[in-house]
């Protein structure tokens, strides 16, 4: 099946003209480019994806109940599994949700968990991305394609269907709504992530709004109409972050934010999704700390391994990371999109020196890895096919109970050697196909 | 228990008129322990829009608004009386939080070598909270037009000169340090003429206001408006606005006896 489902460079041209497209800042400036599209799908077994599913619904409920723990108790803290350190001087601990629980309970409504495989099979999580994870309508709009250009390869096979997102998503967001319409809260076109704002919410029949169609009144959240009445929102899956989200709680500077909509969250009349202040939870150096969240919370053993992760912080991994840097790849906690990170057999001696340095005085903003050997997935490049990394974002949809998408967003990279395979990097997408079982 | 009446205004006069006016205000002060708020009335001109009470994170009361129309001005005027139970102490239990440096409390190298000066070894935490408070006092000199609003604790150390909410940051930073939860507080005191800034330090079971830049304990005279981590927590007024207007700001306050 490892043959490309249909002509790739049909499918660019749609994904095109459709306005697939991703946009990046660089030098100051904006720039959109396309997501480059390989028709090759990646083929996920059905043996492997319910290994996959069961990990993944595990570590999801125990990142929301950590998430509800340490904005209220904190018992994870008092019981000495997470140094507090690592929560309320993080980035993304905010004090203005702390003392609060978010309508029925969930913080992480949508997760972007990416997942590699090593090339014995195993599957490890590389990253939880628990605030606005993008990613989900790429591999929905290209299989949609996929199957106007080729649609004899859905009709008999036993790929599961993916176009479930938009119902999975729509559940979602009615599931915490506490009375109104539903809206996607975009900051507009000038957005990397624009084409996916507006396209789920025309999937989901959720109403595409920027700031200045919304507005708070008695701590109730409203969309203004075009006559000049007024529409209660009950959820908003917003789609700018935690500082911009209210100028009067936040970034007072903010232009895409809504004034007042903390204090409607926090009276109980708006779900937010996802929650603020979720950021403290998807830092890569509490990553470190998930398996052991697991087993507090759940009693389980984890099902899906994290890559083996060192943190600096603690004496012991400190020396390690110091002495084996060569080997190991650098990560600063606090960024995301395939920032700073850097790999220790890329550095001078120079470099590697000073990184030395750099980690010892400041142990907690960095994480140390094992570099996982991840397998490499035949990508079709002018006529040839060829081999190069790649990972899977995986999207996790918590309401009534937490589902996995039987989909995901594969992004793999371009450059022969390279193990970065973000698209703010540069990296391209495929098709994600789940197998039925037999 | 003595009884104030407490009168505080504050002005804002735009350069131009401004729309989409929307403002959080932390001016009504609230009952707790120490301090029984009766008939607090608030008064916001112009009398337009939207006005809806709130609560945020740290327990405050929020008067919050909107108003759409244009207006050139805008002003808040709150009065009401205030029977002080208690010179210096509520009972209240700390959220974790309050431990760890806020925005502008994070310690520099100023703040350390400050603190490794001045920390005391007593085991009591009032002791050491009071003592650092006295440090800081002797080491500042008070001047007006030298510190912003949004200057940190660690800048203003290293000048040695500013405001009370300036000294009331370095004090935090200091006590945060010393692993003592506190709180930075905005409110009214009898000289002042304006709001005044003190800090309130948590022992387990009470919350004891420390005014660091008169170097005591609070007294009856203060009356709290609202707390934060810092002032970035709880500014007593804070708004957004269209309008490409400057404002100069007028504030006046009033505590006498009743």
């Amino acid at each position: 099946m490892n043959t490309p489902v249909a002509d790739a460079r049909e499918i660019n041209e749609l994904l095109a003209r459709y306005g697939v497209k991703f946009g990046i800042y660089k030098h100051g400036t904006f720039k959109e480019q396309l997501f480059p599209f390989d028709a090759i799908p990646r083929i996920i077994t059905a043996e492997d994806f319910a290994d996959i599913e069961k990990g993944l619904v595990q570590r999801v409920d125990a990142l929301n109940m950590f998430l509800k723990d340490i904005y209220s108790e904190g018992k994870i803290i008092k019981d000495g599994i997470v140094p507090e350190d690592f929560v309320y001087i993080s980035k993304g601990y905010l004090a203005p949700c702390a003392g609060f629980v978010p309508p029925k309970g969930i913080y992480s409504h949508i997760s972007g968990i990416d997942l590699v495989q090593a090339k014995d099979g195993t599957w490890y999580i590389l990253e939880d991305n628990l605030r606005i994870p993008s990613g989900a309508s790429y591999p929905l709009i290209a299989r949609e394609l996929c199957r106007m250009t080729s649609p004899d390869v859905f009709e008999n096979s036993r790929i599961a269907d993916n176009r479930n997102y938009a119902s999975l998503l729509r559940s979602t967001m009615d599931y915490v709504n506490c009375g109104g319409i539903n809206v996607i809260l975009t900051p507009g076109r000038y957005n990397a992530a624009y084409f996916e704002h507006s396209y789920l919410a025309e999937k989901t029949g959720a109403v595409l709004v920027q700031n200045t169609d919304l507005f708070v009144e008695d701590n109730i959240l409203y969309m203004k109409d075009y006559r000049g009445g007024k529409t209660r929102v009950g959820a908003v899956y917003r789609r700018i972050s935690d500082e911009y989200l209210d100028p009067l709680t936040f970034l007072p500077e903010s232009l895409i934010g809504v004034a007042h909509i903390m204090d409607a969250y926090r009276a109980g009349n708006v779900a937010i999704i996802n929650a603020p202040g979720n950021g403290v939870a998807d830092d890569k150096g509490i990553y470190y700390f998930v398996p052991k969240m697991i087993k507090y919370y759940l009693g389980e053993e984890p099902i899906l391994k994290n890559a083996p992760t060192y943190l600096p912080f603690y004496e012991e991994d400190r020396k390690y990371v110091l002495d084996n840097l060569e080997k190991l790849v650098v990560k600063d906690v606090s960024e995301a999109g395939g920032y700073g990170v850097v790999f220790g057999r890329d550095m001078t001696k120079q470099e590697l020196s000073d990184w030395r340095k750099l980690i010892t005085e400041q142990s907690r903003r960095f994480i140390a890895q094992e570099v996982i050997d991840f397998i490499d997935l035949e990508v079709a490049e002018n006529g040839e096919t060829v081999m190069r990394k790649a990972d899977l974002r995986a999207f996790v949809l918590s309401g009534d109970k937490t589902r996995v998408w039987a989909s995901g967003l594969t992004r793999f990279s371009r450059q022969a050697d390279s193990f970065v395979v973000n698209s703010s990097q540069g990296g391209g997408f495929k098709d994600t196909w789940v197998l039925l079982p037999e | 228990m003595k009884r104030l009446r407490f009168e505080y205004e504050t002005k804002l006069e735009f350069t131009r008129s401004v729309t989409s006016h929307s403002f959080t205000l932390r001016c009504v002060p609230f009952s707790d322990g120490r301090q029984v708020i009766t008939e607090p009335v608030c008064d916001i001109l112009p009398k337009t829009g939207s006005i809806w009470r709130s609560r945020d994170s740290f327990g405050n009361m929020l008067i919050c608004g909107r108003m759409d129309e244009p207006h050139a001005e805008f002003a808040f005027k709150v009065t009401g009386e205030a029977q002080i139970l208690n010179s210096c102490e509520s009972y209240g239990t700390a959220p974790e939080f309050y431990r760890f440096s806020s925005p502008l409390t994070v310690p520099g190298e100023n703040i350390a070598a400050f603190y490794k000066e001045n920390a005391s070894e007593s085991a009591d935490l009032l002791t050491r909270a009071v003592g650092l408070s006295e440090s800081v006092y002797k080491a500042m000199t008070y001047e007006r037009g030298v510190t912003r609003v949004g200057t940190t604790a660690e800048e203003a150390m290293e000048g040695r000169v500013g405001v009370c909410q300036d000294y009331a940051h370095i004090l935090l930073a200091l006590l945060r340090m010393d692993g003592i939860r506190s709180r930075y507080v905005s409110g009214l005191a009898f000289e002042c003429g304006e709001t005044h800034a003190w800090v309130e330090v948590n022992d387990g079971s009470r919350w004891i206001g420390i005014d660091p830049t008169h170097n005591r304990l609070i007294g009856d005279c203060y009356i709290k408006l609202c707390h934060g981590r810092d002032y970035s927590d709880c500014p007593i007024e804070r708004g957004i606005y269209l309008g490409n207007a400057g404002s100069v700001q007028t504030i006046s306050s009033r505590v006498t006896d009743s």
